[in-house]
């Protein structure tokens, strides 16, 4: 067996063995139950995020789960075992701004360093870093995102969406 | 008595039978609670890596800032491939390095990266979503954090220094070690085969999910293998035809097919007004 072929079959076997009796959750917008194990099969109902399916069994990269007395395949891409938090759930520590986080980080590492034993020559290490960071590009990059109204537009001008 | 007795444990029994049905959805409610809680620490720690990563990345190669419409139109891209398949907690961030490689990155916690010599290399806009959509798969896989991602098995004096540190994340103080890893996994060593090629798979299905087109990134990466020994393309630890006979056979295996020709006109039109080539 050629090892492309060996590491497809590792592939497939470590998914596989993700697929347990807990309940998985719909992760993405939206998921298509298909009749079938392709994106080509009818689609018997369409699931919305966080909708929670019991898995009976798999095939490849699809997972046959049972939903509302209804069967049917939903590819692995659009579960996850975790229930779907919102970004609420993150807001405690949010509110610290990447200044105040970064004054704090010096001598942080100091005290780790120590406390942890590490070798002076690891200390040394600690104390360097040949990327210069750039909080100020980053806080244009986390304040730029495109408005929802021409995300929407966006989509819609290419008939955009709807999970496979 | 003997009688009593039997009347006395029957009661008892089914005390203590209504009793465990009534505490077995607390207990489920607790358990879920904590998975909750669990999930959301880790989500935190991502974004923590994340962004410190993030500032080092545009430090280093420096941000598109010529062209704004650019950047807006690779974030909108992203942005409607993350709608669909994105992880709800986070949002997705996009962004152009000044860079003549022909490279993409992911960070922990939503941050993308395309380099100007990517974009370059692209014909249409099913080709960047499909680069896009492999990068997003790294973020929702967790393919960088699971690496990077302080141990969960400390010793006593280091769960002290945590606590009296910062408490709540078990980054603490290693934030800089962690991010040196990242950092290093990114732009030297690569994720692995396995990864790559996980990322590789799961990103065609996603770009055929969004509406594009899921036969471009194959020819996006048969350009790449054409022109290999020029090329210095995250992954380079999977060669380009390895990672070609992946992607047609998740297309083949997945019954992943084309949208309409309208569309296609409709795309190549705002790749070319936003990117600035005729494809």
């Amino acid at each position: 067996m050629r090892r492309s072929q060996l590491l497809m079959v590792v592939m497939a076997l470590s998914a596989g063995a993700a697929l347990g009796s807990d309940p998985l959750y719909v992760q993405s917008e939206q998921a298509q139950l298909r009749a079938e194990a392709n994106a080509q099969a009818v689609s018997v109902a369409t699931l919305k995020r966080a909708e929670k399916v019991d898995p009976v069994t798999d095939k490849g990269m699809w997972v046959k789960v049972s939903w509302k007395n209804k069967q049917g395949w939903i590819h692995r891409l659009f579960l996850s075992p975790n229930q779907p938090i919102g970004q609420n759930a993150l807001l405690e520590d949010t509110d610290e701004t990447l200044q105040k986080s970064a004054r704090k980080r010096a001598p942080a590492y100091s005290v780790a360093a120590s406390a942890r034993g590490l070798m002076a020559d690891e200390r040394k290490r600690v104390g360097q870093d040949k990327y210069r960071a750039d909080y100020e590009a980053l806080e244009q990059m986390e304040n730029r995102a495109p408005a929802a109204a021409d995300m929407q537009a966006f989509r819609a001008e290419a008939h955009l969406g709807g999970g496979r | 008595m003997m009688r009593d007795c039997f009347a006395s444990l029957a009661t008892t029994g089914l005390v203590l039978a209504v009793a465990a049905c009534s505490s077995a959805p607390t207990k489920l409610a607790e358990q879920q609670s904590t998975a909750k809680e669990a999930l959301a620490r880790e989500v935190r720690e991502e974004l923590q890596i994340g962004r410190e990563m993030s500032a080092k990345i545009l430090g280093y190669y420096g941000v598109e800032k010529k062209n704004p419409a650019k950047t807006q139109y690779v974030q909108l891209v992203g942005n409607s491939l993350a709608a669909i398949y994105g992880r709800p907690e986070l949002n997705y961030r996009f962004a152009i390095l000044n860079s003549p490689t022909v490279n993409a990155y992911a960070v922990p916690g939503g941050y993308i990266f395309v380099t100007q010599g990517l974009l370059k290399k692209l014909q249409n806009e099913s080709e960047l979503a499909a680069v896009l959509a492999h990068e997003i798969v790294h973020v929702n896989q967790r393919h960088m954090y699971q690496q990077i991602r302080p141990k969960r098995d400390v010793s006593a004096s280091e769960s002290m220094v945590r606590m009296m540190s910062r408490g709540a994340s078990d980054i603490g103080n290693n934030l800089f070690l962690i991010v040196q890893h990242g950092m290093k996994l990114l732009l030297e060593e690569g994720l692995g085969k396995e990864k790559e090629l996980e990322a590789d798979s799961m990103g065609v299905v996603l770009t055929a999910a969004a509406g594009y087109d899921p036969n471009a990134y194959s020819r996006f990466l048969e350009r790449c293998e054409k022109e290999e020994s020029n090329l210095k393309v995250e992954g380079a630890s999977v060669g380009f035809k390895e990672r070609l006979a992946m992607v047609r056979k998740t297309v083949a295996e997945n019954g992943l097919t084309a949208q309409s020709s309208t569309i296609n006109t409709t795309l190549a039109a705002r790749f070319t007004a936003a990117i600035g080539r005729t494809p």
